[in-house]
């Protein structure tokens, strides 16, 4: 079982960019090397960051010169991107091509190049989407067109595995569910001497619709009136905090609640760490990474009750409500008092209880585990795929074939005007950029 | 199989529970629901009636256009009628409203001082949109009356929200079919008498119909019918093809088209489950 693979991280979003999918990539390739494994990453080019690039530990990631049109996804050409993409898998000997998000249209194009060379493809989700509305009718039928031959598919919970089963139309069996992990070193508790006997709630998201900043609007004045040892620090920026600053305006709660604006990852223990309540008020959530984070700094956490969040940390380290006003004040009221009588565990403990729940060698480990069963899987055919992309629809999976067929075709072409020689990664003379202390922050906030 | 009957798995992530990352649990997408909306054919009729009513009023408009071209009415008729209707509207309108005997006073000097100003401002203006679309040919007219009327009653608002509707548009679009029109006549005063009426129907009616529906559930439906028949008893006497047609519309709108609703719906297969964005009560 411990043979050593080729692994292919291929997203749009990756470093400088920052958020939940670039630092899941990151750490989770930064476990698989040190595990053995040899892993690289494909990502769009940003800015000025164009060619291999090399960052910590060796890990080599391909800025690729394409062009980004929206929501940083590269514009789909279906078949533009073969010649860079074939290059680079050939060269690598790479084994698996490993997909994230189902946004990034770069992972979707690199996994359809890798069934063409044959190569096993695994994709990772990371969000949840509904059926109901016209946008996601045309991207749960991308998705399922493009998950039809995958290999594995790796959800990050039991809800967000469901909702991928039904909209890509797959097997259960080939679904796997491994969670998000943190750094639990990254977030522990620091005692802080500021002892004025004042609670404060944390916030953290990005202020957003999706985050419930309209629940959060009714929850603010209702707790600075009810308490008046009750604060609010709110970090993160978004179209929202106009809602947010309003009612601080209307209430005169200037004092009671602080905005710190977009808070950068490496800030978020430091701002935890001021605080006694997490609060959570998402509408839709597939794994909820803010909340781990503050439990692991022993805060008590109220969330609403939604997505994946239910089965993200266990009964006694969170309190969850409905998503409504009166749902998550009753919470928090309830909260707000334990804390008074000293009914509450206590930082430190917390802290020892969740680290041990999500750490990233765990979830390579796991990750190594899917790897191990597609290498046991059939090589991906053209029969094979015709098969499996024409049970997708009546129109678009013929329509999908021509795509297969062109891809096959051009692939043949450049095997003659093209060959790749395979090198060894010792081989590699191209100029590259050495950067050595980097680490990528997570959290869009 | 076998391991079910060990233990109870949980739907949980923080727990080892000693199974593989692919389990498939008994319990998985017991939580989805597949159940669509369901309708009422009476409430789509009912709803229906308001697109119907519209397109009676537009037919209205154009008819009574008509007949002043051909010289069956004179302009003095129809401003007369246009008014002695707005004051009954004015009336019912106030009589509808919740508000207290002395608002409404208010309402009605308002109301009438509004009415006022257009007649007196169209009044003026009038010689000036009588010659406005003149050059132009009336083919053309023609045409671009039929497309503003179409896109009146596209973006009308007949009580459902959505990105069409736009009540601004539908009535400038009603306005300008008014003004093309009513540019085909010899006199002023015959160009006046259109735009007047153009403002009372497209302007006015709304709002009274809306208010009427919101108390009343028995009145609209009477005035739907009976202007529908009024409409297809003055048709039927220019073209009988054109009643005909007008009256299979009548029954599409009102019968077949919410009965295919109807019918089609249960076939419908919206997906509910726990992955949906929560929807906000407050």
């Amino acid at each position: 079982m411990t043979k050593t693979l080729n692994i292919a991280m291929v997203s749009d979003f990756f470093y400088p960019n920052v958020g939940g999918v670039e630092n899941h990539i990151y750490q989770l390739a930064q476990c698989l090397l040190a595990n053995g494994h040899k892993v690289i990453i494909i990502t769009h080019s940003y800015e000025n960051r164009i060619g291999l690039h090399f960052i910590t530990g060796m890990l080599r990631v391909y800025y690729l010169p394409l062009l980004v049109f929206y929501n940083q996804c590269v514009l789909p050409t279906i078949i533009g991107t073969l010649p860079m993409i074939r290059t680079i898998l050939l060269s690598e000997k790479i084994d698996i091509v490993h997909g994230h998000s189902s946004f990034s249209t770069l992972a979707h194009e690199t996994m359809f190049h890798a069934k063409t060379l044959g190569i096993f493809t695994v994709f990772t989700d990371h969000s949840l989407f509904g059926f109901a509305d016209a946008s996601s009718i045309l991207t749960n039928k991308i998705l399922e067109l493009s998950l039809a031959d995958v290999n594995h598919a790796i959800c990050v919970s039991h809800t967000s595995k469901e909702n991928t089963v039904l909209r890509a139309n797959l097997q259960p069996q080939n679904v796997f569910v491994i969670p998000n992990a943190i750094d639990p070193n990254e977030f522990s508790p620091v005692e802080l001497s500021n002892g004025d006997g004042r609670l404060r709630i944390i916030v953290m998201s990005r202020l957003v619709y999706r985050k419930g900043m309209d629940l959060l609007a009714g929850i603010m004045p209702e707790i600075c009136q009810h308490y008046s040892d009750v604060d609010f620090i709110i970090g993160g920026d978004g179209p929202k905090r106009l809602l947010l600053e309003e009612t601080k305006e209307i209430y005169q709660l200037h004092d009671r609640i602080q905005f710190l604006g977009a808070v950068p990852h490496n800030r978020v223990s430091e701002i935890l760490n001021q605080g006694d309540i997490f609060l959570n008020t998402s509408l839709t959530e597939a794994f909820c990474m803010s909340i781990v984070e503050a439990a692991c700094c022993g805060l008590q956490v109220v969330s609403t009750s939604v997505g994946g969040i239910p089965e993200v940390l266990p009964t006694d380290l969170i309190h969850l409500a409905d998503p409504s006003v009166h749902s998550l004040l009753t919470n928090l009221h309830k909260v707000i008092e334990n804390i008074r009588k000293g009914n509450v565990t206590s930082k430190p403990e917390i802290h020892k209880k969740v680290s041990r729940l999500y750490t990233w060698p765990k979830v390579a480990s796991r990750t190594e585990a899917v790897y191990h069963s597609v290498m046991k899987q059939r090589r991906p055919t053209l029969k094979g795929r015709i098969q499996k992309v024409l049970s997708c629809g009546p129109v678009i999976g013929k329509l999908f074939i021509i795509f297969i067929f062109l891809d096959h075709l051009v692939c043949r072409i450049l095997d003659i005007i093209q060959p790749v020689k395979s090198k060894h990664s010792e081989d590699i003379t191209t100029k590259v950029h050495c950067e050595t202390h980097f680490a990528v922050k997570s959290g869009k906030r | 199989m076998n391991l079910r009957n060990k233990f109870r798995w949980k739907r949980v992530l923080y727990e080892d529970q000693s199974v593989p990352d692919n389990y498939v649990d008994d319990s998985f997408l017991k939580s989805r629901k597949t159940s669509a909306q369901t309708y009422h054919f009476q409430t789509l009729f009912v709803s229906s009636l308001a697109i119907l009513q519209q397109l009676c009023v537009v037919c209205c408009f154009v008819l009574v256009w008509f007949h002043m071209r051909e010289g069956n009415l004179t302009p003095m008729v129809v401003l007369t009628m246009c008014i002695s209707v707005t004051l009954v509207c004015c009336f019912v309108f106030t009589m509808y409203s919740n508000e207290q005997k002395y608002i409404r006073f208010f309402i009605i000097t308002d109301g009438l001082k509004t009415a006022l100003l257009l007649l007196i401002y169209t009044g003026l203006a009038s010689p000036i949109l009588q010659t406005l679309t003149h050059t132009i040919s009336t083919d053309t007219l023609y045409t671009m009356t039929s497309m503003m009327l179409l896109g009146h009653l596209i973006f009308h608002d007949y009580g459902s929200s959505g990105i069409l509707v736009s009540q601004s548009v539908s009535l400038n679009m009603a306005i300008f079919a008014a003004v093309c029109l009513s540019s085909r006549f010899e006199t002023a005063f015959h160009t006046f008498a259109t735009i007047m009426m153009a403002l009372q129907l497209f302007g006015l009616w709304p709002m009274v119909r809306r208010r009427i529906a919101a108390k009343n559930q028995v009145v609209l439906p009477v005035i739907t019918f009976v202007l529908f028949m009024i409409i297809v008893a003055v048709l039927v006497h220019y073209s009988v093809v054109c009643a005909v047609a007008f009256g299979c519309i009548g029954l599409l709108i009102n019968f077949i088209f919410p009965f295919i609703l109807v019918k089609l719906q249960p076939q419908k297969d919206n997906i509910y489950g726990p992955w949906d964005e929560a929807v906000l009560s407050e």
